[in-house]
């Protein structure tokens, strides 16, 4: 066996190994768990591993119960329940057999527009409206294809459309970002990935951008320096179209 | 609210077999199904939130959005991976330690991120109105380890710290601090899985 090979691997799933227990408490800064989380992603015995410290964390707030204030319950529900009323059947098969209407994230194209600007490119005003209904042709394309992914608390899905040669990276719940971070889009090419754009949420943490990019493989979220880069530095979520 | 539910179910007599069955019953589109979850989990969740942020307002706003992450994400429990509680809970501790972080950085917007780990919101060891709460607690899980290996994870867990901060908090070199962490919690996992086993076998 190739004593090099072995040993770097190791090292890395060792290193990786050792920070699970401090990741499954969420005290690592969110680069680190993005490496953890990519590690878990490919080594089972890891999220194994992962699962049940999580499962002992439990034990960690035992006897700090609270109860909330009945009005709290009252809003929850309330929320839930118009929640429910916006999203018919989340759970539907994935293939669209029709164009399906979809709630329109508030905000969503000033979102993209600025992704655009921050990155380096100029963008008038009323191209805001134009990205968005771009958006909006591909997310009603008859052969679009939805991609979902999670990450943290976040659910990401990248919407294909093979016949407008387009796609477009949504993420709902997206924790704010730390200062001086961005979250940037990436669409995943065959010689590496192209910028989307930085991602900015709003305050319920959702965001939508266009990748335009027909030719593309799949898509990615990476954690930035503010401002963005040429190359993604930590990708924290990567979503293929395949 | 509902009158008859005044009396909602503890934690303690939700069993976790009961708690799967609701969330994947909410998974499945019961409407009936989340009232009860929430009836069954909420002082769960709301105390652990309360405990990292210290903050009831902020709480509470942190936990309406644990719920409807929890009624968002519910098809995504895989029964097979962890428990019910376990699932919920790891959402309730993520946003709590994301808003944490988050308010720690716009207090402090000029800082740069790398150098921000000195920066704490309140010292976790001073006197506060949890004290009692925090004295029971100390009794359960945590008190089964050594003091140190105990501190280290309080902090980590209950304070919302990154492993950086619990080393600069203690004022111990990291590798310290990430032995303690790592260690303590393993213990913890062999402490509590010997107790499930007596009680199974019991």
């Amino acid at each position: 066996m190739s004593e090099t090979g072995a040993s770097l691997r190791d090292h890395g799933h060792e290193n990786l190994e050792s920070l699970v227990a401090a990741y499954a408490l969420d005290a690592l800064d969110p680069s680190e768990s993005a490496e953890v989380e990519a590690h878990l992603a490919t080594c089972p015995e890891c999220r194994e591993l992962a699962d049940s410290l999580r499962e002992t964390t439990v034990d960690l707030s035992q006897g700090l119960e609270s109860t909330p204030p009945a009005a709290l319950r009252d809003r929850i529900l309330e929320a839930v329940s118009a929640d429910q009323d916006a999203h018919e059947t989340p759970e539907e098969p994935r293939l669209p057999r029709r164009p399906r209407r979809r709630t329109v994230l508030a905000g969503g194209f000033a979102l993209a527009a600025s992704a655009l600007v921050a990155t380096g490119l100029v963008v008038a005003r009323p191209w805001r409206s134009q990205e968005d209904k771009d958006i909006d042709e591909v997310l009603a394309a008859d052969d679009a294809r939805e991609y979902t992914t999670t990450w943290r608390s976040a659910r990401i899905t990248a919407v294909r459309s093979p016949s407008l040669g387009s796609a477009v990276l949504k993420v709902e719940d997206l924790p704010a970002v730390t200062a001086g971070k961005d979250y940037q889009a990436w669409s995943k090419m065959s010689d590496g990935p192209v910028s989307a754009g930085l991602l900015r949420p709003d305050d319920d943490g959702n965001a939508r951008t266009l990748l335009s990019a027909g030719s593309a493989e799949g898509a990615a979220i990476s954690l930035e320096p503010a401002g963005g880069s040429e190359q993604p530095t930590t990708v924290l979520v990567a979503l293929d179209f395949s | 609210m509902t009158m008859s539910e005044d009396e909602p179910a503890s934690p303690a007599t939700a069993s976790p077999d009961v708690l799967r069955e609701l969330l994947l019953a909410v998974a499945g589109g019961d409407a009936e199904a989340f009232p009860r979850l929430y009836d069954s989990t909420s002082a769960r969740v709301f105390g652990l939130v309360l405990r990292v942020l210290r903050d009831r307002a902020q709480s509470e706003e942190v936990t309406q959005e644990v719920y409807l992450e929890v009624f968002r994400q519910a098809s995504g429990f895989d029964p097979s991976r962890g428990s019910a509680l376990a699932w919920i809970l790891t959402m309730a501790h993520r946003r709590a330690v994301d808003r944490v972080r988050a308010s720690q950085s716009q207090s402090d917007r000029d800082v740069a991120y790398e150098s921000r780990s000195t920066v704490e919101l309140f010292d976790p060891t001073s006197e506060t109105a949890l004290d009692g709460i925090e004295a029971r607690h100390v009794r359960g899980a945590l008190s089964q380890l050594s003091d140190r290996q105990s501190e280290a994870i309080r902090l980590a867990y209950l304070d919302g710290l990154t492993q950086s901060q619990v080393a600069k908090h203690l004022d111990i070199p990291l590798g310290t601090a990430k032995t303690r962490i790592r260690d303590g919690l393993l213990a913890l996992r062999r402490i509590m899985s010997a107790e499930y086993t007596r009680k199974e076998e019991g």
